[in-house]
């Protein structure tokens, strides 16, 4: 009977509690985003400008892959009007946790208020074959790193701002209009604002698209115009770097960098010592220069590779707030192309001496 | 005759006559017609000028709407580049799934099979315990022996839109080599209550403590702690029956949550066991805060109590409090985290002959990453019984553990036990080595 007293005890005290506690603080005025990353952070912020609030659950300057699961983010979640996720299964270990902690149904994933930023994105590295864990942490749905490609951020911002008219329809033209100067400031640092005002930036992506942007300028009488992170990368086309994870593949696939191998001989798996002592050789056999890394990793492998080899280590936030150069996006993307441009020019203009 | 020459006569006069007439006229009018009809001429040149001009005015402006109708219906160059891109899209390569793919991979899109995943558990264990010279049938000394500890089979899905389910199976083997399955966790969790709230109504693990509602695999180490398996049992506490839980509103925005468990008495160590035959009823209370960006603490506490099932209205009531920090710094996460925790149980266990044992016991576990696959572990061990104040166990563990990849790990431990009141030169030498492995997308645990 004490256990029943107990249980009765409990039960209105739950009643009392629920009947009279607080309740949860919403933002009336704003849209309250919840984004699994910083990079959606900015993004959604670009483009819900005045008319969001929006957190980040990862920070960026670590792996997005391994981030805590902590009861506080289940309470930023709580009071969230939408949840946005990079998708396909980054955040697999820790988001579901979240999402069912936060009780919040609003952001269920079956709901408007759950938003897989993927939908719409130019896949990489899809495999066509049945994915197993001998593969290392290989994601079913294809490598989930898009965001490294302006172009998928460009069409990350329209779906966005697609899903914010839907919950804030008052304010679609505003975001409409976010969008389009998103969009706009996007182009002027791929391709430079003098190109953008000449062809336009739809113009631009679109022959980027179908392979033919180069043929295009020429034809048009206006290569010389190319600037931005484009006009930058271009002498560097074909140049072999190596990665420490498999991160990068969509920024080297935009600017036709190659990359020759990574540090990690299967995805999540930590470089061995034999893996090393190949790397090694190949760096040596194929010329590589650079090695591309978060800063999330640790160096010791790679500085012994540099060391035996002279290749440059470049260590480089891949998400905004990463370090002190990705403020932004474009700051973060120009901080890769500007360490890239000078890591590898002093050896293209001996070559072409 | 003479009628013929007067008809031809008059034929004649008559068609001379007007042709005459005519030939007169036209000399005479000639200058004046001839500027007429070139006035005329020209007015109609002049009119035809001007139709022209409208007609061609006309064809101007229709060309022109032609034009402007044909830019129109062409797509601009966002649309060009939206069709571009689902044209790209549609060319990537879809993912083929394998055969057994729908029970291994959460990705294969068959909604209505649950998530399967496969744990499995097995020890070496040797065991020194040469002190328990009077008691030659316990002794263990030098026994030593591998056992397939736990084989974990759990299935999770959602069963609607307001319901998931988690079943639990656990087999194991006995100290005599016997397989044993058993129901570990099954349970309907209501996942769309009002107020924050959530319910579950099943078998689970008891929200008593810290250490408790863990699964054996998710522990730092190889054993629980004396304290968990003394009061709980080895494998710790778990019980049918329903639980409600509540995330507290509170201007602080901070993590509150409030747990209430009503179970049945049927855990053997504390409560009625076999005899079970009422209810238990447990609440847990959790604080979680980020102390930095890198640092948390979570605090907890909990009470439990039931009828011990002594057969005389006994009860047994258990307080706990338990204290984790955590530090992980987000930029080395991946190399170094450091986790220190630490609970205690108090119990007051009325016995069959009367009057009440107080008895208590605690752990404290520090556990540090110090390289991406090694984690380094001590922890300090004080227990006494449920039914046995007297007897007192305190014990120190050190480990080593070794993550071969995220689903895969070996552990070493080693764990002295020295014993004392009834029990003294009871103390044990123990080394485990432990291999533990998961396929399937088994959920990451809480934090």
């Amino acid at each position: 009977m004490k256990s029943m007293r107990m249980a009765v005890l409990t039960a209105m005290a739950f009643s009392a509690a629920v009947g009279f506690g607080p309740a949860p603080a919403s933002g009336a005025d704003r849209l309250s985003v919840v984004t699994t990353t910083t990079d959606l952070k900015f993004i959604a912020e670009s483009v819900g400008g005045d008319h969001v609030k929006v957190v980040s659950i990862a920070s960026g300057n670590e792996d997005p892959h391994f981030v805590s699961a902590k009861p506080s983010f289940m309470m930023t979640a709580r009071e969230a009007d939408l949840w946005i996720s990079i998708g396909m299964e980054l955040e697999i270990g820790w988001e579901g946790l979240i999402l069912e902690g936060s009780r919040n149904p609003k952001i269920r994933k079956d709901s408007k208020g759950y938003l897989d930023a993927s939908q719409g994105v130019l896949r990489l590295e899809v495999p066509t074959e049945k994915v197993t864990r001998t593969m290392g942490d290989v994601h079913p749905l294809g490598n989930p790193h898009y965001w490294l490609d302006p172009l998928n951020v460009r069409i990350v911002a329209k779906t966005i701002a697609g899903r914010l008219a839907e919950l804030d329809p008052g304010h679609a033209e505003d975001f409409t209009r976010n969008l389009k100067a998103f969009q706009r400031t996007l182009d002027d640092h791929m391709f430079g604002k003098e190109l953008v005002d000449a062809v336009g930036g739809d113009k631009l992506w679109l022959r980027e698209l179908k392979g033919g942007l180069q043929g295009f300028l020429d034809e048009q009488h206006v290569t010389a115009k190319l600037g931005g992170w484009a006009g930058r990368m271009l002498p560097f086309r074909g140049e072999k770097i190596l990665t420490y994870h498999r991160s990068w593949i969509y920024f080297t696939n935009r600017f036709g960098l190659v990359v020759a191998d990574e540090m990690e001989p299967k995805p999540g798996i930590p470089p061995s010592p034999g893996h090393v002592l190949d790397l090694i050789q190949k760096v040596k056999a194929d010329h590589v220069r650079v090695l591309l890394m978060e800063p999330f990793y640790e160096r010791k492998a790679p500085d012994l590779i540099a060391e035996k080899t002279g290749l440059k280590v470049l260590v480089c936030a891949n998400s905004v707030g990463g370090d002190e150069a990705a403020k932004d996006y474009f700051a973060m993307i120009g901080n890769v192309v500007d360490k890239l441009a000078a890591a590898l020019k002093p050896a293209t203009e001996a070559e072409r001496e | 005759m003479k009628r013929f020459l007067i008809g031809a006569v008059l034929a004649g006069v008559c068609c001379w006559t007007p042709a005459r007439a005519l030939a007169d006229s036209a000399a005479n009018a000639t200058s004046d017609d001839v500027a007429a009809i070139k006035a005329e001429m020209a007015e109609m040149k002049r009119m035809m000028e001007e139709q022209k001009k409208s007609y061609q005015k006309e064809i101007a402006e229709l060309k022109q709407k032609v034009e402007t109708l044909s830019a129109r219906s062409a797509p601009s160059p966002a649309d060009e580049l939206a069709a571009e891109i689902e044209k790209a899209k549609g060319e990537v390569p879809q993912t083929q799934p394998g055969p057994l793919s729908m029970f291994f991979n959460k990705s294969a899109g068959q909604s209505s099979v649950p998530d399967i995943s496969v744990l499995g558990d097995v020890l070496g264990h040797y065991v020194a315990d040469h002190h328990n010279a009077a008691n030659p049938a316990q002794q263990e000394d030098g026994k030593r022996h591998f056992q397939f500890r736990e084989m974990e089979v759990a299935f999770s899905a959602p069963v609607d839109p307001n319901s998931k389910a988690d079943l639990i199976l656990t087999g194991g083997e006995d100290a005599d080599g016997q397989w044993n399955m058993d129901l570990e966790e099954g349970y309907l969790t209501l996942t769309t209550l009002p107020c924050d709230l959530q319910a579950r109504f099943g078998k689970f693990r008891t929200v008593f403590g810290k250490n408790n509602p863990f699964h054996t695999h998710a522990m730092a180490w190889v054993d629980r702690p004396d304290v968990i398996a003394n009061y709980f049992g080895s494998d710790g506490m778990a019980e049918t029956g329903a639980e409600v839980s509540w995330l507290v509103p509170n201007p602080w925005k901070k993590y509150i949550e409030w747990t209430a468990d009503f179970q049945n008495n049927g855990n053997p160590e504390s409560f009625a066991g076999d005899r079970q035959d009422d209810v238990m009823f447990t609440n847990h209370v959790k604080y979680f805060d980020n102390l930095t960006p890198a640092s948390t603490a979570e605090l907890g506490g909990s009470v439990a109590t039931g009828a011990n099932g002594d057969g005389s209205g006994g009860r047994t009531t258990l307080e706990g409090a338990d204290f984790t920090f955590k530090w992980k710094p987000p930029a080395e996460g991946l190399y170094k985290t450091l986790t220190w925790q630490s609970e205690a149980i108090l119990s007051q266990k009325d016995q069959p002959c009367g009057g009440t044992v107080d008895s208590w016991g605690a752990y404290s576990s520090l556990e540090y990453r110090f390289a991406r696959q090694w984690r380094a572990f001590a922890r300090w061990d004080y227990s006494e019984f449920p039914d046995d104040a007297h007897s007192k166990q305190l014990g120190g563990a050190v480990g080593l553990t070794y993550d071969m990849s995220e689903f895969c790990y070996w552990r070493f431990e080693y764990k002295h036990t020295s014993a004392q009141g009834p029990l003294a030169g009871q103390d044990r030498d123990e080394l485990w080595l432990q291999l533990n492995f998961g396929i399937g997308p088994h959920q990451a645990h809480k934090y």
